[in-house]
Parts: C-alpha cells; sequence; structure tokens
C-alpha cells in the first residue's frame, strides 16, 4: 500500500497490518510485536527519509507459514543504522527495538531506501525473565 | 469480524486533583498524537505542581515516540523537583517500556496515588 509521507502515516499502516493479522487468525502478542514494528518502521521513514516531501511512503506486508514480513519503501538515499546514543535520552528506540523483537531486518538502499523485518509466527515479546533481568 | 480500520485518536482526559493535575490517556499514542500530550503535559506543569500522575492504563498503543516522550519527562520530573507517577499500562502499551528495559527506569505505579 501506499502511504503519504505524514505523522499519519504510522497508524494508518498499523490499521492495515492488523487487518491482514486478523485475516490470517494471528493475534496476541505476536499482534502486539507486528503492530509495535510496523509503526517504528514507518515512523523512521517519515522522519528520516531524505526524498522529496510529497513522495510517497510504500509498504509491504505478506504473511507466510513462516511469519510477517513487512518492508517499508521511501525516497530517501538511506541512512546508516546507529545504536542507540546514551547521549540522546529515548533517541534511537525504534532501531533497538528492530533487533531485540524483530526475526531479523535489514536495509537495503537501491534508489530509495527499504527499511524491512520478519517476525516468526509463534515468536512473542521477549519477556523480562530472558536474559538477567530482575528476579 | 470487528476490528479497527483506522487508527484511533488519543484522548487525553484532565482531573485536578489535591496532589497535582493528573492526565488520563485513551487510544493511540504515536508520532500523530504525541504532539498533544507534549501540550497537555506542558499545561499540566505550568502552575508547578508537586506532583504529575500520567494514567496508562486505558492506552490502546504506544511506540518508541511516546516512550521517548515519558523518559524526557521523567528527566524533567528530577530537573525541576515535582513527583512524576505512571500508572502501568495494559500489554499492548507494556511492550515498548519492557523489550526496551525503560519500565525498570521510571516511576511506574500500579493506582494512581490517593490524593
Amino acid at each position: 500500500m501506499e502511504l503519504a509521507r505524514d505523522v499519519n502515516a504510522p497508524g494508518l499502516a498499523r490499521a492495515a497490518v492488523f487487518e491482514q493479522l486478523l485475516t490470517a487468525g494471528v493475534d496476541g502478542e505476536l499482534g502486539q510485536t507486528a503492530m509495535l514494528l510496523v509503526s517504528e518502521v514507518v515512523s523512521n521513514a517519515v522522519r528520516h527519509s531524505q526524498g522529496p516531501a510529497d513522495a510517497a511512503i510504500a509498504m509491504e506486508a505478506t504473511i507466510t507459514a513462516g511469519g510477517l514480513r513487512v518492508a517499508v519503501t521511501d525516497a530517501g538515499e538511506g541512512f546508516t543504522p546507529r545504536p542507540r546514543d546514551p547521549e540522546q535520552p529515548g533517541a534511537g528506540y525504534g532501531l533497538y527495538l528492530l533487533e531485540r523483537s524483530a526475526s531479523s531486518w535489514g536495509v537495503e538502499s537501491d534508489g530509495g531506501t527499504t527499511v524491512w523485518f520478519e517476525l516468526d509466527l509463534g515468536r512473542s515479546i521477549p519477556s523480562r525473565a530472558a536474559g538477567s533481568g530482575r528476579g | 469480524m470487528h476490528s479497527v480500520a483506522v487508527a484511533r485518536p488519543l484522548e487525553i482526559e484532565r482531573h485536578d486533583d489535591a496532589a497535582g493535575p493528573r492526565l488520563v490517556l485513551r487510544g493511540e499514542l504515536d508520532i500523530a498524537t504525541a504532539p498533544r500530550l507534549q501540550e497537555a503535559v506542558d499545561a499540566a506543569l505550568a502552575a508547578g505542581p508537586q506532583m504529575l500522575v500520567v494514567d496508562l492504563r486505558e492506552l490502546a498503543f504506544l511506540d518508541s515516540s511516546g516512550l521517548r516522550q515519558f523518559i524526557v519527562l521523567a528527566g524533567r520530573a528530577e530537573q525541576e523537583g515535582f513527583r512524576l507517577a505512571l500508572v502501568r499500562p495494559a500489554p499492548p502499551a507494556l511492550a515498548v517500556f519492557q523489550i526496551t528495559r525503560a519500565e525498570e527506569n521510571l516511576p511506574f505505579v500500579e493506582e494512581p496515588p490517593s490524593s
């Protein structure tokens, strides 16, 4: 689907993917994680694209037996993913969330910039119990 | 099948309790609605209250743009010397706090503090 590059794009993208997931019978934690990641990737395209302001954002969401794959393309020239900057409170959490929650993700530049992620079916939000969280 | 066809806007309800303002958020917090929360927070803090409560229990969705606001607000509470209490959201909106582990560093409470 095509989305105008404005602040409403993430909400419209979430609603569209939500519909697709419902149709595929996916909800619960996987659905929540998917909504979050769709929102981050589309927000990223809205905020950081260096393309013309009137260039649309293209989102492709496909659900297969293996999981959900979402690719968001804008007309920008791409960016170098950087880790979270501790000097800037709250900056860079979008990519951090992809890193933590997506099964895989990446950035491709070929004219436009595509940020994609995949989420396995059955995979859910990592709980705090994982790793060295509070006991 | 009933489903959400359009993005739900953010509703902000303000209550002026004896202890200070309390903002109740409903709907979705993202880059479209974050500026409205910022305005409501600025207005609530204009009179220099001792406490600000933000109730997230009825928030249906929140992404890192909302997370960023609460991290900045917690820093502001420390600098300006007011008490901030965030009433812990339900799972869909809690996810972003958990995945980033920001949950451990933000002043969450289970219920709005009694005034």
